[in-house]
């Protein structure tokens, strides 16, 4: 065995502490990844059994993949902060071993080497965790959705990927070692001297003020130019996409570049009235956040990447939910809610899915429905199918197939004009296949109004032109019904109806009922439910995310704790001052876990300030683009997606100082019961 | 006269792995009021050992500290704390001040963690700064001050509360041979003028000499001592001299 491993292996048995945590972050991220996996393809695993049944649901297993990976590439990312904040402290605390490791003749690039070992060694450990971890975390996650969502009611059991528990794991500890690196590089230069010279903790550090200056000066302008000039009212896809991640960005570069001058800011306001309240024990935290800089940093940064994203996701999701997907249903089935025919009890949720051969309606239906509605409604048969063309999310998502003339019927509720008009549209559609599309899918196939896209088919290829561009129901491109036959389409999936008036609707209620009843195998369903019960199910998506993102909680908390113990060992003199002055237990004990509380509390709150940032920017520069609303509230429809996520930055900001706190607890309770010359002692052991 | 300070048959004992080291091995020793006593010894004779111990820093293994007739031992976890904070003051070899607060607030260190209000906390620091010669520094941070000046810094610290007894853990080790004056300087002062009690750990027979009496330590007993007046190094370097013998 070589030495550096050797020497490694030893390392770790002395801080199995710092290391078990550091382990268990990274395998908090691969976990995440795991269980992400696993929880989308058990969505549609026992329920995709028939074409039209995957056209509906594949998006699902598709999107929420999408969503959980990088919920857990964030979780990860936060692990990355907490092993390099754990091994740049760790150098520090060992810097005299390090010393007399030179001094003994150890090469840089062995010191290089056992660093490195030991991230591996601790990215390897956390991986092994993580792959069990994300198995017994999806389980959970599926229970807890199971028990509370009405649509998600019903998962498959599918079989671990080996693929992506080698890429999970390997990725921890690729994360960990690119983690380690640099501590590991400033360790190579320590010198051979330092053993000789016992290391004092420093005073205060003075941040960079002007970086500050500048990030809120960017800030402010990015912040003006939107409020003056929101691009979501005039920019397209995919540059919306564009526009929106670069700002986003940038907001975080500025808060990033503010975020020492913050925390010094806030260590000095807080001086004061803790003093008053904790004596000298609230003025030593408060002076001591001021110290150490990159230490309380990173510790603050970890814990606002998990609130940040906790905040962010919740925006993201009422925005994409509230504004996005619903904006027109919600209005249009409250003034006249449709009812619609389906070939499963959508009541049943996903478990209605169960076993389900055939997800067609019987032929003839809807010409039933249509002798009995007569001129008092409009009868749209519905066709789902996957073109990946035409997908509005990722390459699954599903596209109905339709007749314009039922469409314009019918109403808003399926597709309204943002370009083009009615006319124009059934020429084309008469001529052959025609397509209603959101902006997005148009500009995904860089073509716009009366351009080409050609549609691949089970049958082969369609070449359809783009009648109309505005926003459909929940995003879903439109075919017109000459995809029927080259789909090959043999009975529709649901059939719905839209009374002309609410008369008309409680004139035909009680036959359509009727004829429901009928039939076996066919609901009958007001479609204004129908909706209810997809927003629910949208939400329960939601649960699932914040199950993951409370990973990326436990994950800063684990990194509170490991930053509060590695700098309450760095300290240990100093506490030995303060016993051997007279400080007793409980105001040393005060000092370390008010350090914590105000780390929980700045960065729940600069996280509560980065996601809803990120949400009001997004909505702001994107606004309706992605569906094509015409005239779309940017700013109205911002501030709205922020509220709900304003509230979970409240919740956090409430519970995040207590949590730290905690978290910084359990090492203060070792520190204050060592004797005090044990503390005074020159040589530090490791945590 | 009754003695501020009395060891009575005090031991010691660390366990190093498998192994047993007895500091101390039934250690007598008394102090009068405004005694200045040091305390020299070869290295592990226990002379660190029994500073903390008289301190209150270090929990003996057997034998009993009195401080003005009070037992050390009879004391629980917060009345040895509260001894600590108001009836002993402690001045280390690297002077071990807190490097974010001023030196006015070093030394007012103690007040502070009594509570006391900040009129009175000021003033008694001022005065304390004061009276070793450093009211112009009060607002420096340790790291705007020498070492001499730190060491000046911590001793008005261990003498803001007027204690019954100051322990002093080789004060001068740390320090070129002008500073180190100035602090034996303070120390005696301390105990002519304020008839403060000292004890002092020292390996400097010139230290030794400032004192009032010299204890000698060997292998955790006390084996000899040189009373004043008139004691000089040559005296005490040629009562080590004899000791080894």
């Amino acid at each position: 065995m070589s030495p550096s491993l050797r020497l490694a292996l030893r390392n770790l048995r002395r801080s199995w502490r710092r290391s078990a945590l550091t382990a268990l972050a990274v395998g908090a991220g691969v976990a995440t990844l795991v269980a992400a996996d696993l929880i989308s393809r058990s969505v549609t695993e026992e329920i995709a059994r028939t074409a039209e049944s995957e056209a509906i649901t594949a998006f699902m297993s598709e999107q929420m993949n999408v969503g959980l990976t990088v919920v857990g590439l964030v979780v990860m990312a936060g692990a990355g902060l907490l092993t390099f904040n754990a091994f740049a402290m760790a150098v520090t605390q060992r810097r005299e071993d390090l010393g007399r490791l030179r001094a003994a003749g150890m090469a840089r690039r062995q010191v290089l080497q056992m660093i490195l070992a030991e991230a591996a060694l601790i990215g390897a450990a956390g991986a092994a965790l993580g792959a069990l971890g994300g198995i017994g975390l999806s389980r959970a996650l599926i229970n807890l959705v199971q028990q509370t969502s009405e649509l998600f009611n019903r998962f498959g059991s599918p079989p671990v990927s080996i693929p992506r528990l080698l890429w999970a794991g390997a990725l921890g500890v690729i994360v960990a070692l690119i983690s380690a690196w640099f501590p590991a590089r400033r360790a190579t230069a320590i010198s051979p001297l330092a053993a000789l010279r016992p290391s004092e903790t420093g005073g205060f550090e003075r941040p960079a003020h002007r970086l500050a200056l500048a990030g809120l000066v960017v800030a402010a302008g990015m912040w003006g130019y939107l409020a003056v000039d929101p691009p979501g009212l005039w920019i397209l896809p995919p540059w919306s996409n564009v526009l929106s991640m670069a700002l986003g960005a940038l907001w975080l570069l500025c808060l990033l570049l503010a975020l020492p001058s913050a925390i010094d800011l806030a260590a000095r306001a807080f001086r004061r009235p803790l003093t008053r309240i904790l004596g000298v024990s609230g003025r030593l935290a408060c002076d001591n956040l001021r110290r150490a800089r990159s230490r309380v940093v990173f510790t603050v940064l970890t814990l606002a990447v998990a609130v940040g994203m906790i905040v962010g996701v919740t925006g993201y999701l009422a925005y994409w939910f509230d504004e996005l997907f619903y904006r027109t249903s919600e209005v249009v089935l409250q003034e006249n809610p449709g009812l619609g025919f389906f070939p499963i009890n959508i009541d049943a949720g996903l478990a209605g899915y169960t076993g389900l051969t055939d997800f067609t309606l019987p032929e003839g239906l809807a010409g039933e429905v249509a002798s009995i509605v007569g001129e008092r409604a409009a009868v749209v048969e519905s066709f789902f199918v996957l073109a990946p063309e035409l997908s509005f999310l990722g390459d699954r998502y599903f596209s109905y197939v339709l007749d314009p003339r039922s469409i314009r019927e019918s109403g808003p509720l399926l597709f309204s004009f943002t370009y083009g008009d009615w006319d124009r549209a059934l020429e084309i559609a008469d001529r052959g296949c025609a397509l209603l599309l959101t902006p997005t899918v148009a500009a995904r196939n860089h073509a716009w109004l009366e351009d080409t896209i050609r549609v691949t088919t089970p049958h082969g290829s369609l070449d359809c032109t783009i009648a109309g561009i505005g926003p459909t129901f929940v995003g879903a491109s439109i075919i017109s019904d000459a995809g029927i036959a080259a789909f090959g389409l043999q009975a529709p999936v649901g059939i719905n109806v839209f009374p002309r008036t609410p008369a008309d609707r409680a004139a035909i209620l009680p036959e359509l009922e009727a004829l429901a009843g009928r039939h076996d195998g066919v609901w009958m369903m007001d479609l204004a439910r129908l909706t209810e019960i997809q927003r629910e199910g949208m939400k329960s998506v939601g649960t699932v995310m914040d199950g993951m993102l409370l990973l990326a909680v436990f994950s800063a908390a684990l990194g509170v704790v490991n930053t509060a113990a590695i700098g309450t060992s760095e300290r240990r003199r100093e506490l030995g001052i303060l016993r051997a002055a007279g400080a007793d237990r409980a105001q040393v004990s005060r000092i370390l876990i008010t350090e914590g509380l105000l780390m929980g509390v700045l960065g729940a709150l600069i996280g509560t300030l980065a996601g809803v940032g990120l949400v009001v920017v997004y909505v702001v520069t994107s606004a309706g683009a992605p569906f094509g609303y015409p005239d779309f509230p940017a700013w109205p429809a911002a501030l709205s997606s922020a509220q709900p996520a304003l509230l979970r930055g409240a919740v956090a900001a409430l519970a995040a100082p207590f949590l730290t706190a905690a978290a910084a607890w359990l090492p203060a309770r070792r520190a204050v019961r060592a004797p005090v010359m044990e503390n005074l002692a020159e040589a530090r052991r490791g945590w | 006269m009754e003695p501020i300070i009395a060891a009575k048959d005090l031991q010691k004992h660390y366990p190093m792995g498998e192994v047993v080291v007895e500091a101390l091995r039934g250690l007598n020793l008394t102090v009068r009021p405004g005694e200045f006593v040091a305390i020299m010894g070869p290295s592990g004779s226990g002379k660190s050992t029994l500073l903390h111990l008289l301190g209150g820093l270090e929990v003996a293994s057997s034998g009993e500290v009195r401080l003005r007739q009070q037992s050390l031992s009879a004391l629980g976890e917060r009345d040895l704390t509260l001894m600590r904070r108001r009836k002993i003051g402690v001045v280390f070899q690297f002077f071990n001040l807190l490097p974010t607060m001023t030196a006015e607030e070093n030394v007012a260190l103690p007040l502070l963690l009594d509570g006391r209000p900040a009129r009175e906390t000021s003033a008694r620091a001022a005065e304390a700064l004061g009276w070793v010669g450093l009211a112009e520094r009060r607002r420096h941070t340790p790291d705007r001050l020498s070492g001499g000046e730190q060491q000046r810094v911590a001793l008005a610290r261990a003498l803001i509360t007027r204690p019954d007894v100051v322990l002093a853990d080789e004060p001068t080790g740390n320090l070129d041979s002008a500073s180190g004056e100035q602090v034996l300087d303070l120390l005696r002062r301390a105990c002519l003028e304020k008839g403060q009690t000292v004890l002092m750990v020292t390996h400097d027979p010139a230290a030794a000499a400032r004192t009032d009496r010299v204890v000698f330590l060997r292998d955790g007993r006390v084996i000899d001592e040189v009373r004043g007046p008139g004691l000089t190094p040559e005296a005490i370097v040629h009562a080590q001299a004899r000791l080894k013998d």
